[in-house]
């Protein structure tokens, strides 16, 4: 029975808090396509440990402790180049706070998150489709666009920095 | 935008891109300035979301972690058993020799460590190698000739195929068939890693993945099949030929990999064909999305339901599929006429093209469907080829997406029918009342119908006004009815006289001298002359169907009540800028309301105002008018004229200078 309820509350902290764990391994510079690898690395920790959490404690809090440690792990051992550096920026980044991270509904960050894609011009929704359903690399877009890999750099970076302040303030104004 | 934006820029798009002078530059301006660290993790962030929403591959990660925990637990539980059985088995050894017992009991402790680490070697060693000891899937079916090689065999052979541009199955399947010890495949039996099969002409094979996942490889065709890294993930090789599969979800053991010499397709769970040779892969998708991999370049493709990726080595493209799916015994099929040209096409006349020709209220819609309004469409000579086909065969199949305007028909009215230029009908469908009936030279009505004799033979009863994909065959007496895919009671007994089956004529609607005339919109239309089976006919309704879908999206989707009238305002060219201009349309209906599960794509028909994008998201669209293109067909306009119909709403060619406004709420 104590397996089932551990089992359930798994269950029920994973759902609620995936997509935010997600975006926190990110947010230390582990590359997108090693993304989910360490977030299942990072569950699979949880499960172990979940008897040893503290009972105030809120699992995100948790399992973002285990979240950087791992990265930092990962960091250490895949930089093939520059692993210092790469260690350092991770340590920065993990200090660092991003207000889509804080602690709130996942429904509610993906309702603004397609809220806010469809406010893009289709330019842009193109160009996103093309990084993110395709996973293209910025030159093959340029190819299929007719443009340059340094234009689309910068498009993306532009698109990003727009759907992070929408996002944010569709999110204030829920909470408001 | 700054150098450190720039890196920023780099830095998200490729890691490796930045050198380790740059990464210590990144690092060291984010650790001085706030700014830039949060200005870099927002990036990162935004990236992720959009990564977690759009890629294919990251849709399941919950249940990917459920597997993985699954998959730890079911390892823990065959350690333990695994340790437990090598103990019984040496104690077991032990006790048989109780003089060396005696001897060696002292050292038993150490037998039991070095025991158990190479049971910690073993274990892992063994969980690698499961995949050559468990079976990876089970032959449900098997027709025809299918012969099953080794996996050293198998490996020879996909090496020969991914070398050769040509047939090597010819080759292929005379060696095997032609020795001795070969291994004819039947159902119920294992399929291990890395053995493979090959499927004779006219053959089939059917197998079952433990997690519900099937695959079906048709005939002429050379298939391996294996189990990829520690999760065993599914892989296919398509050395030649096709296989079609339904893929269950496949969580954290990774998509399943169609493998063919030009190409991989990825699969996280969907419905798929896929079709190669030694020079081209052409995937089908039927449901979900599929990932086309080129394996030249790594260049990927993303086809959804309803399109075809080709991979070749000049090419990677991604179309529509055309309907229908199957062309087998494919004798004839419509282009509805996008281009206002409908017509029959003839695919075993190569390809022939006959007009459908309009009489009466009838015309062609650029949605791609056929309107039908007190009139119908004739294809002369049609009846004709496809009689003679069908003759040939004794058997048919016969496919519509029809959508009828009323389930209150007074009178019996045709909707199809091949016709002579007598009026005599070799085969002829009606609907009288919400019933659909279906006339065939020589059959007899049913002993116990209550049906007027005219009408023929009830096959189905409409519940609503909506569209219906009606499939009919016919063989050895047996009609088979499905209904959007749902098959009606089997009639037995069904006679049909073949030296009266004669036709001249293929009939769309009411024919030029019909009384009565059938209302609604056909938009499809597939003839076989063979029997085609259910599976396929329910793929292809729901294709069908979404097809329609697609096209009609306001009519279908939206579902609203209209609570005031239309309010269309007439005004002239070189007024000031209307929110939407719209002509050679009338309008149809107006939906008011909550549109919250719509989106308002109008413009799909590209001739709105050149929009090609939806206009106005669902969330801000108040009021949506349907409209319907009339494309160049005058008569249709007059008719509308005379019959008090709002023909001013319809000018009579697209050259007409009035203009309406659609204003918005």
């Amino acid at each position: 029975m104590a397996a089932t309820n551990t089992k359930l509350d798994f269950d029920a902290v994973l759902a609620e808090t995936h997509a935010r764990i997600r975006a926190y391994i990110a947010g230390m510079g582990i590359a997108r396509h090693e993304v989910d690898d360490v977030a299942q690395e990072v569950y699979l920790e949880f499960y172990k440990s979940l008897e040893k959490m503290p009972e105030d404690l809120a699992p995100e809090r948790w399992l973002k402790g285990i979240a950087r440690n791992l990265c930092l792990n990962h960091i250490r051992r895949c930089a093939r180049r520059g692993r210092l550096h790469h260690q350092a920026l991770a340590e920065i980044l993990a200090r660092t706070e991003s207000e889509l991270e804080s602690p709130g509904r996942v429904e509610s960050l993906h309702v603004a998150l397609d809220t806010c894609l469809r406010k893009l011009p289709p330019k842009s929704r193109e160009i996103l489709q093309l990084r993110y359903e395709q996973d293209l690399p910025s030159h093959s877009i340029a190819d299929a666009l007719g443009s340059t890999a340094e234009a689309i750099r910068i498009a993306l970076f532009r698109i990003r920095n727009g759907l992070r302040d929408c996002i944010a303030n569709s999110l204030a104004r829920e909470s408001a | 935008m700054d150098a450190v934006e720039k890196l920023i820029a780099r830095y998200l798009d490729q890691r490796e891109s930045l050198d380790d002078a740059e990464i210590a530059q990144l690092a060291a301006a984010a650790g001085e300035s706030p700014e830039v660290a949060r200005a870099l993790k927002r990036q990162l962030v935004v990236e992720e979301l959009l990564g977690q929403r759009l890629a294919v591959d990251r849709q399941g990660f919950e249940a990917q972690v459920e597997q993985r925990l699954h998959d730890i637990q079911c390892g823990q539980r065959q350690l333990a058993e695994q340790a437990a059985q090598l103990r019984q088995l040496a104690e077991s050894q032990l006790e048989a020799m109780p003089g060396e017992v005696r001897r060696r009991r002292r050292y038993r402790w150490l037998i039991s460590l070095a025991a158990s680490m190479l049971l910690v070697a073993g274990a892992a060693y063994g969980y690698w190698n499961l995949r050559l000891v468990q079976p990876l899937a089970t032959i449900v079916a098997v027709e025809g000739d299918v012969w099953r090689v080794d996996a050293d065999r198998w490996k020879a052979m996909w090496a020969s195929a991914a070398n050769t541009e040509g047939s090597i199955l010819g080759t292929m399947l005379g060696e095997v068939s032609a020795e001795a010890d070969q291994i004819a495949a039947t159902s119920t039996e294992p399929i291990m890693h890395g053995e493979g099969f090959l499927v004779g002409d006219g053959g089939r094979m059917q197998l079952q993945y433990a997690d519900g996942t099937r695959v079906t490889v048709r005939g002429r065709t050379m298939v391996g099949f294996a189990a990829r890294g520690w999760t065993f993930a599914k892989t296919v090789h398509l050395a030649e030929g096709q296989v079609t599969a339904k893929v269950a979800k496949q969580g954290g053991r990774g998509a399943m990999e169609f493998e063919t010499a030009s190409a991989v397709a990825r699969v996280l769970g969907t419905e798929l064909s896929l079709r190669a040779n030694g020079r081209a892969t052409r995937l089908d998708v039927y449901e979900g999305r599929v990932q086309l991999v080129r394996r030249a370049d790594g260049k990927t493709a993303l086809v959804q339901a309803d399109e075809v990726g080709v991979a070749t080595a000049d090419e990677l493209t991604v179309e529509p599929i055309q309907w229908p799916l199957f062309r087998d015994g494919l004798i004839a099929r419509m282009d509805a006429g996008f281009d206002a040209r409908p017509r029959i096409i003839l695919p075993m006349q190569g390809e022939t093209e006959l007009p459908l020709v309009a009489h009466g209220l009838a015309w062609p819609g650029r949605n791609g469907a056929l309107t039908l309004a007190g009139g119908g469409f004739t294809a002369e000579d049609a009846g004709r080829h496809l009689v003679d086909a069908i003759r040939r065969t004794r058997q048919w199949t016969l496919e519509l997406l029809l959508e009828p305007k009323s389930l209150a028909v007074a009178e019996s009215a045709a909707l199809f029918a091949l016709q002579s230029d007598d009026g005599t009908e070799a085969l002829a469908i009606t609907q009288f009342g919400s019933s659909l009936y279906l006339r065939l030279a020589g059959d007899a009505k049913p002993a116990d119908s209550d049906d007027s004799s005219s009408l023929g033979r009830r096959i189905a009863d409409l519940p609503e006004v909506r569209p219906y994909h009606l499939a009919i065959r016919f063989r050895d007496g047996e009609l088979v009815v499905l209904l959007n895919g749902e098959q009606l009671p089997v009639q037995a007994g069904v006679s049909c006289d073949w030296e009266r089956w004669s036709a001249s004529r293929l009939v769309l609607g009411s024919a030029e001298a019909d009384e009565h005339h059938w209302l609604g919109t056909i938009s499809h239309l597939a003839i076989y002359n063979r029997y085609v089976v259910d599976d396929d006919l329910r793929r292809q309704a729901a294709s069908a169907m979404r097809f329609f879908r697609r096209m009609t999206p306001q009519r279908v989707l939206v579902r609203a009540v209209p609570t005031s009238p239309p309010r269309i305002a007439r005004r002239g060219r070189g007024e000031s800028a209307p929110s939407l201009v719209v002509r050679d349309f009338r309008v149809l209906e107006e939906v008011v309301g909550k549109l919250s599960e719509a989106r308002f794509t109008a413009a799909y028909w590209d001739v709105l105002d050149s929009q090609h994008a939806a206009l106005l998201p669902a969330a801000e669209a108040e009021r949506i008018f349907v409209l319907e293109p009339l494309a160049d067909y005058p008569h249709v306009a007059r008719q509308l004229d005379s019959t008090g119909e709002s023909a001013s709403d319809s000018p009579a060619s697209s050259t007409a200078a009035t203009h309406f406004v659609v204003e918005w709420q």
